[in-house]
């Protein structure tokens, strides 16, 4: 793969992927950019071998994915969402806030709950595409995706 | 909780994002930074390889010109063998002489091919430094 063709892929995915990656992070906008940079370069440096471009963005939140479960495992997770939550009303106005609710529901998933949930519902990624991205079983796809469910209806059910 | 209403969260996530191009600026330098890293690491690989090929060739070159002294030591060998005791330790060497040589071109010619390929090393990153 060129690096125009590169680049082109990026431009093509880097706003769905950076919005996949700003819920994996529960918001945290900055670490999302972070992991996105090293993802894209991560996939660079190994473009050389790629060949099917169909599946670039399928490979992409693989990396991505990877990305994110190694930095969660160096860094002490974040707690401040309880904090957050007691902000008022006027306040939650800002945009910052505006998903707070969400990003508190999600931060209680474990991450492949969480990934799964994302890449199905809001990426529209399939059972066995997810299977591929995290490199689990599909039947592992589909607990993952039932626990997540049900972990947030009972969440999202209590703030309502 | 329905399915619709986890779909309809999710199709109504639009969170603020730092601006693209500044992202994708920020790449591009990102990638720049590894270009440079790549090149340099190939500009290496390159120069090792010239100087293993240069180190090869001098040893090679060196073991053969010392191997063509061959003839000249054989014949100090049998003049000695014929005025020494062949018990004698200059006897045993008169005897025994061709594995010792070689062993000593062998040495001799690894030892220059060593030095020829630091100094060759030495020569092409003093060189890539002028220049650059």
């Amino acid at each position: 793969m060129t690096r125009e063709d590169f680049i082109r892929h990026v431009e093509a995915t880097q706003k769905p992927f950076r919005r996949f990656l700003v819920a994996l992070c529960c918001g945290d906008s900055q670490l999302a950019d972070d992991i996105a940079q090293e993802s894209y370069i991560k996939g660079y440096l190994s473009s050389d071998g790629f060949r099917d471009s169909d599946k670039f963005a399928s490979w992409i939140y693989r990396i991505g994915y990877n990305t994110f479960l190694n930095h969660r495992r160096s860094l002490k997770p974040y707690s401040g969402y309880a904090e957050a939550e007691k902000v008022s009303a006027e306040e939650k106005a800002d945009s910052a806030f505006r998903y707070q609710a969400l990003y508190s529901a999600l931060d209680r998933l474990s991450p492949t709950e969480r990934t799964s949930i994302l890449l199905y519902y809001m990426e529209g990624y399939s059972i066995r595409e997810i299977s591929k991205i995290e490199n689990v079983s599909e039947d592992a796809v589909k607990k993952h995706l039932q626990r997540g469910r049900q972990h947030l209806k009972g969440i999202l059910s209590e703030k309502d | 909780m329905e399915e619709d209403k986890i779909k309809e969260i999710f199709s109504k996530f639009e969170p603020p994002l730092s601006g693209e191009s500044q992202f994708l600026n920020r790449l591009e330098e990102n990638m720049r930074s590894v270009e440079l890293v790549r090149e340099h690491s190939a500009r290496v690989r390159s120069m090792n390889r010239k100087a293993v090929l240069i180190g090869v060739a001098v040893g090679f070159i060196c073991g053969f010109l010392f191997s063509l002294a061959l003839p000249a030591i054989g014949e100090s060998m049998m003049k000695l063998r014929q005025t020494v005791a062949a018990g004698s330790f200059l006897g045993f060497i008169s005897h025994n002489y061709l594995p010792m040589i070689w062993a000593m071109i062998a040495a001799v010619a690894g030892f220059i091919a060593l030095n020829a390929f630091e100094l060759s090393l030495f020569l092409m990153e003093r060189r890539e430094r002028v220049e650059r």
